[in-house]
């Protein structure tokens, strides 16, 4: 659906994008992550054809977006956090004026306009100026008019920050929901949010591609090695620490104390090592019960962090 | 129809601005003490009959107006593109299938709708003189009043293009209030300049080109030159509209 080759953009001497290239499926959730200056509003306004790219091409459902920008517009919704709407008009005099720009379907703007408000939560809020409504509610006016006419593409920058934590779950099902039917590239500063709503983030830094996969592959791509938490159950206050540290591959052993019966650890094993049967064998032959083997999953925070660590440190 | 929503919600956005309605009573306000004056002048210079109202009461009268519309103008036009910057709200215009011409289109019409208002309030003026004296010597009244709404036009897309220019009102009303006395005192320097230059000057006057219109006289070379000014300045704005692509603000 969307086609990104080796897009860069300049403003002068400043590169804010160096030949980023990556795509996005027909339905998928994408997250575009970065630190603040990386390049990752830039790389949405190419998309959404506010300003076409210095080089390389943009390619969305089809069409090049320096050739097709308005036929691209007309099927993409963007909500972008940092910028207010008209703050003299009523909700529904808005949405209605921008179902009637995006060339409303059959039913007309008015209809339109109450469909996305009945979708967002707005129905109430109808005849409200918008400048008076909470930043809340004005969040989710921005949604609905990303939905007018119900576009293929969502482009969503920052689409719950700010807002109070219960219309926050609410914007995220509405994102889950609108997923099943339109492309979704999604920006956001809370990492928890994107691993729970994208299946593969792209993450840019100072306007480089750094990384383009799922969170998982990514964190695993990224660890030196393989976390485990175990709870074993020694009888007769056996020693633990001192076989489990020596367990073939063990880089490190931390005690997590007293917990469901037995003694918590966290054991870093090198990525080679096959711990579950070394750690089986061990409980064996010593007659411990092993209460549980769960293997750590590395956090988004955790892999967006190493990754831009790695970015910094001297080559 | 995509330029008329835009023209509706610009115009709707006029309406509903205290501002649009402090600068509607000013213009009110001054053109009927002008009329008053210039209708009080009038009575004095015409005891004996000598002159019609063309050229004692309503070429004077328009005259004034020019200078009325130049002070409010500017307050007119300085929020229309700055202020779509200030609130970023141009960038979510131009996420709509719209093309930057018809977001132009729509911001100036309404900017002359909101013209045509306050002229249209002026009229009662010469409703007051028809009550009176009747509506004979009224004709040449329309000449006047095209050539108000093309210097209208001129200034409107003169006043566009400062808009474009900053994302500050204040700035862009200012700047535009410059540039209008600027071109009011374009043919005040004869004594600056030589003959020739003078001449050049006079043709690229935008005030002094009004004096026919408001005799009753319409001249095509005169509507040339204001069609011509009005489409350079909005040519202009959309230009500085497509800086967008290189210099990456709003």
């Amino acid at each position: 659906m969307i086609q990104v080759d080796s897009v860069s953009k300049s403003f002068g001497s400043v590169h804010a994008l160096r030949r980023v290239s990556f795509s996005v499926e027909q339905g998928e959730v994408i997250g575009l992550l970065g630190p603040n200056g990386a390049g990752k509003t830039t790389m949405m306004r190419i998309l959404s054809c506010f300003m076409p790219p210095s080089s390389g091409s943009v390619r969305i459902a089809g069409l090049d977006a320096a050739r097709h920008s308005l036929a691209i517009r007309a099927r993409t919704g963007y909500f972008l956090e940092r910028v207010s709407i008209y703050p003299d008009m009523r909700v529904a005099s808005f949405l209605e004026f921008v179902a009637g720009v995006k060339g409303a379907p059959a039913g007309g703007p008015k209809k339109e306009a109450a469909r996305v408000m009945e979708l967002c939560g707005l129905g109430h809020m109808a005849k409200r100026i918008i400048g008076n409504l909470s930043k809340g509610y004005q969040q989710r006016v921005g949604l609905a008019q990303a939905l007018v006419n119900q576009p293929d593409i969502l482009l969503l920058d920052e689409p719950t920050a700010g807002i109070d934590p219960e219309q926050v779950v609410e914007i995220r099902a509405l994102i889950k929901e609108l997923a099943q039917r339109s492309t979704v590239v999604f920006s956001s500063h809370i990492l928890s949010e994107v691993s729970q709503l994208c299946r593969r983030v792209i993450i840019i830094n100072r306007g480089e591609l750094l990384a383009v996969d799922t969170p998982q592959a990514l964190g695993a791509a990224l660890a030196d090695g393989r976390g485990f938490r175990v709870v074993v159950e020694a009888p007769g206050g056996q020693d633990l620490a001192g076989p489990l540290g020596a367990m073939p591959g063990v880089r490190s052993l931390e005690d997590q104390g007293e917990e469901a019966g037995g003694r918590a650890f966290l054991i870093q094993a090198a990525r080679e090592a096959d711990l579950a049967r070394s750690l089986c064998a061990l409980a064996f032959e010593r007659g411990w019960v092993l209460r549980r083997l769960e293997p750590l999953e590395h956090s988004l925070e955790d892999t967006f962090l190493k990754m831009l660590a790695r970015e910094k440190r001297p080559s | 129809m995509k330029v008329y929503r835009l023209f509706r919600r610009e115009l709707g956005s006029y309406l509903a601005s205290p501002a649009f309605y402090g600068v509607l009573t000013i213009f009110l306000l001054l053109s009927g003490y002008f009329f008053f004056t210039d209708l009080s002048f009038y009575n004095t210079i015409n005891f004996k009959g000598d002159y019609g109202p063309v050229e004692g009461l309503w070429s004077r009268y328009f005259s004034d107006l020019r200078f009325v519309m130049m002070l409010t103008l500017p307050l007119l036009t300085m929020r229309l593109l700055a202020e779509e910057k200030k609130l970023g709200t141009f960038e979510l215009l131009t996420s709509y299938p719209l093309r930057d011409s018809e977001i132009l289109a729509g911001k100036f019409l309404a900017g002359l709708a909101a013209l045509l208002l306050m002229l249209a309030g002026s009229l009662a003026h010469f409703l007051v003189w028809a009550a009176f004296w009747g509506t004979q010597g009224l004709q040449p009244l329309w000449a006047g009043y095209l050539g108000l709404l093309l210097l209208g036009c001129a200034l409107l897309s003169c006043g566009l293009f400062i808009s474009s220019l900053t994302e500050n009102q204040a700035i862009a009303g200012l700047a535009t209030l410059g540039v209008f006395v600027f071109f009011w005192f374009l043919t005040w320097n004869e004594l600056m300049a030589s003959e020739s230059v003078v001449r050049v000057l006079v043709r690229l006057s935008l005030f002094d080109r009004l004096q026919g219109f408001f005799k009753g006289v319409i001249d095509t070379k005169d509507v040339a030159f204001f069609v011509l000014f009005c489409g350079l300045f909005l040519y202009l704005t959309l230009r500085v509209m497509e800086t967008r692509f290189w210099r990456g603000q709003k």
